[in-house]
């Protein structure tokens, strides 16, 4: 598999083998899509990953009706419009994807509100199939379906299907991959294109203003404001429909749609209740859904605000606890054995005694710190997050919190981003992809880099309880918090706009499912680990150069003005600071090892060299200051280089700034 | 969808209010943003597509469940589902009560 040129992988034809069908699932979100796409590849012989794409895709190759075809589980969405911010992960992969047929899923038990997504779909000009998802619930309910009157309707095949049991998933498919087939033959000439006059069932004007569009110069159209936005540029690519029609993506008439969405998406709500009136027989009186009982209560103020509190300090407390509890044994057992083999093969391989000691800082503490950082916050919070995502708990936090973080240009979905900040802030910067616009993902970020991690937040109580107390320490953090929340007010009065109002269904609460939170765990900490732990290795390699060859202490020089003269801190104290940038858990260790150096043995107690002022400046101006080379690599992955650098200045000046006032009000300086 | 009440009946038989105001419990009818369906403002369109997307369309019927407090969103049941609403949104949608037997003594 090659990485193409974003550019090229639009106008790239399909998927690796251009022969074998790609059939997308496509959905709004809490449909059981997953489910049902977990179900159908219960038989797969193969994963692979698309190229070119950031966010993970779940592909899998399937064998169905005689033969092979791709499965492609696409984000939930609830709308193909790109003004909508759902949409643009969404079409991101579509186009990576190049699917030759849709399966759409439908909650059975609303067909009203789904059939309008398969509209949008259908009128793409690929075909689609339509599953009739949570069929098993809709029986239970005594809610039926009559899927042939529907597949008339719809002119494409209708199934009742249901993930959790498998009914109906292997004909959806079967049904999917023969249409994804004549497709395929269409394309390759070994088949000659029906003639797909698509049925009209918009109203006649709609229809008319969707045919005089299709007709004009396709070169015309653009895919909307989203990409000036920025939104849809992230990975670098900018889509003209006209190219999406010129390699038969999507229609003419698909192009036109999306163009006059406006127009025709009304139209297809009213032709979607219609529908769904007349196929769905219903009992007189349904009860709610338990799902649907429990979401209603979860917003509630009783239980829905007590319920968020236990439920926030339960995601800390587990991190916590779970974390620190993993990070012990792997520490330990690292010491015991990688750890000794390491330095012996450095130590036998490389001739410099300083260039090994150099690398054992990146190869055996750099792969430690990771060991014990990454995996036991990282991995857990991936999973306590994978648990609340799954569950459906997400929309009701978001509809929660949604007036507390509107004050800072937040909606509700920045809440779990942020909570995670508290634990590691790379997961959480990773996090800031569920926001829908580019300015909500910046001050997000922005808040997240400013709210301290576990890593800092154990630097400030180990440089502060032992030495000055737990008074001191508490005001370290309440300094803190204060500090972010104005750096956050501020950043909302710097960066023009405003933020995308919340208007979110809410979702059922159901019981997760344990396959699949894994699943999603494990492939977010992977992506984390191949973006995080080189720069890691690399930063701890040259923090130990630095270190070993004695050139740290060339930088006081240059650091002493800012040090000595603004911050009132010990010299070495400044390159703690700069070198924590590198490895911020080691801030402390830091400071302790360079003091030993320049002040003797007696120096191990930081206590001893530092006053409580000192230590309380040194603490906030750690904790506010950019947090670590992971973060920026996190930031500069999802937002720019550009964007990343500035925020890392925006930090490191409101640390300053605050480290000299506090400098002065405690006496220190 | 919508029941053959001409216009006139309608606006003599039930006040229009937006929906941040309108009573918990009570189905509406959605009639528009801000009160000009058809000559929408730049960010007026934005938010409708938006509401669209969830099925709040002009002509469909919501009713309001729940205000949170201190300005919180509005949640609101549509067709079968729940969908919140930040109270920005809710307060620029007029709704309108649907009355089942207009009549005469209910107009202002």
């Amino acid at each position: 598999m090659t990485a193409c040129h974003p550019d090229e992988r639009i106008l790239a034809v399909g998927s690796d083998d251009p022969h074998i069908p790609t059939i997308a699932l496509v959905g709004r979100p809490n449909v059981g899509k997953s489910t049902l796409f977990a179900r159908a590849t219960g038989r797969y012989a193969e994963a692979s990953n698309v190229p070119g794409t950031t966010i993970s895709l779940q592909r899998r190759r399937i064998e169905i009706d005689g033969g092979p075809a791709w499965l492609i589980d696409l984000p939930g969405t609830v709308s193909l419009d790109m003004l909508v911010g759902d949409a643009v992960p969404f079409w991101s992969l579509l186009l990576g994807a190049r699917p030759d047929a849709f399966l759409v899923v439908a909650d059975a038990n609303d067909l009203g509100r789904h059939l309008p997504l398969a509209l949008a779909c259908r009128d793409l000009g690929l075909p689609i199939v339509l599953a009739a998802n949570l069929a098993d619930e809709a029986q239970a309910r005594g809610v039926s379906v009559d899927t042939g009157r529907l597949a008339q309707l719809l002119v494409a095949p209708v199934h009742r299907t249901s993930g959790r049991t498998g009914l109906g998933v292997t004909a959806a498919l079967e049904d999917a991959a023969r249409l994804g087939r004549r497709v395929v033959a269409v394309r390759e000439g070994t088949a000659s294109p029906r003639s797909t006059i698509p049925a009209s069932v918009y109203p006649p004007d709609v229809e008319a203003a969707i045919a005089r569009r299709a007709a004009e110069d396709a070169a015309a159209h653009s895919l909307g404001a989203a990409v000036a936005d920025g939104a849809a540029a992230a990975d670098g690519a900018t889509w003209e429909l006209g190219d999406l029609v010129g390699v038969g993506v999507i229609s003419a008439r698909g192009a036109a749609t999306l163009e006059l969405a406006r127009l025709v998406d009304p139209a297809r709500w009213r032709i979607g209740e219609r529908w769904a009136a007349e196929v769905t027989t219903a009992r007189e009186r349904t009860r709610r859904r338990l799902s649907e009982r429990l979401a209603s209560w979860s917003i509630a103020p009783w239980p829905g605000i007590p319920l968020f509190i236990a439920v926030t300090l339960g995601l800390l407390l587990a991190m916590m606890i779970i974390g620190s509890a993993l990070a012990a044994g792997l520490s330990t057992a690292w010491a015991a054995t990688a750890s000794p083999a390491i330095t012996a093969v450095l130590n036998a391989v490389v001739p410099d005694p300083t260039v090994a000691r150099s690398l054992r800082w990146g190869l055996d503490d750099g792969i430690l710190s990771m060991l014990a950082v990454g995996i036991p916050y990282i991995l857990t919070f991936y999973v306590l997050l994978a648990i609340i995502e799954d569950s459906g708990y997400m929309t009701s936090v978001a509809v929660l919190t949604d007036r507390v973080l509107g004050l800072l240009g937040l909606s509700g979905r920045a809440s779990i981003p942020i909570l995670a900040a508290t634990g590691c802030n790379v997961p959480a910067i990773y996090g800031t992809r569920l926001l829908t616009s580019r300015r909500e993902r910046i001050l997000a970020a922005f808040l997240i880099t400013m709210t301290p991690c576990s890593a800092r937040i154990a630097v400030v109580s180990g440089a502060l309880v032992p030495f000055a107390g737990v008074g001191p320490a508490l005001a370290a953090f309440a300094t803190i918090a204060g500090l972010t929340i104005v750096g956050g007010l501020l950043a909302n009065r710097m960066i023009p706009g405003r933020q995308q109002p919340v208007v979110l269904e809410l979702a059922p609460l159901r019981r997760p499912v344990i396959a699949h939170v894994g699943r999603k765990a494990w492939w977010r900490f992977r992506a984390f680990v191949r973006s995080a732990m080189p720069l890691m290795i690399a930063g701890s390699i040259v923090l130990g150069f630095l270190y070993e060859t004695g050139a740290i202490w060339r930088l006081t020089a240059v650091l002493d003005p800012v040090t000595v003269g603004w911050l009132g801190l010990p010299s070495f104290a400044g390159l703690a600071l700069v070198f924590a940038f590198l490895r911020k858990e080691l801030a402390l260790q830091l400071l302790a090892t360079l003091a030993i150096v320049e002040l003797g043995r007696g120096a191990a107690s930081i206590g001893s060299f530092m006053t409580p002022g000192q230590l309380f400046v040194y603490a906030v101006v750690t904790a506010v200051s950019f947090p670590c080379i992971a973060t920026l690599g996190a930031l500069m992955g999802e937002l720019g280089r550009r964007t990343a650098l500035t925020m890392s200045a925006g930090t490191i000046a409101i640390a300053l700034v605050a480290g000299g006032i506090l400098a002065r009000v405690v006496g220190a300086a | 969808m919508q029941n053959s009440e001409s216009p006139t009946q309608d606006l003599l038989s039930a006040e229009a209010v937006f929906l941040d105001r309108a009573a918990i419990g009570t189905p509406v009818v959605f009639e528009a943003i801000d009160g000009r369906a058809s000559s929408p403002s730049g960010s007026d369109r934005d938010v409708s597509m938006v509401l669209g997307a969830e099925g709040i369309i002009p002509g469909v019927e919501l009713t309001p469940e729940r205000r949170l407090p201190f300005g919180g969103p509005v949640v609101v049941r549509v067709g079968r589902t729940r969908v919140a609403l930040a109270r920005s949104v809710a307060r620029r949608l007029l709704v309108r009560e649907r009355r089942p037997d207009p009549t005469p003594e209910d107009g202002r």
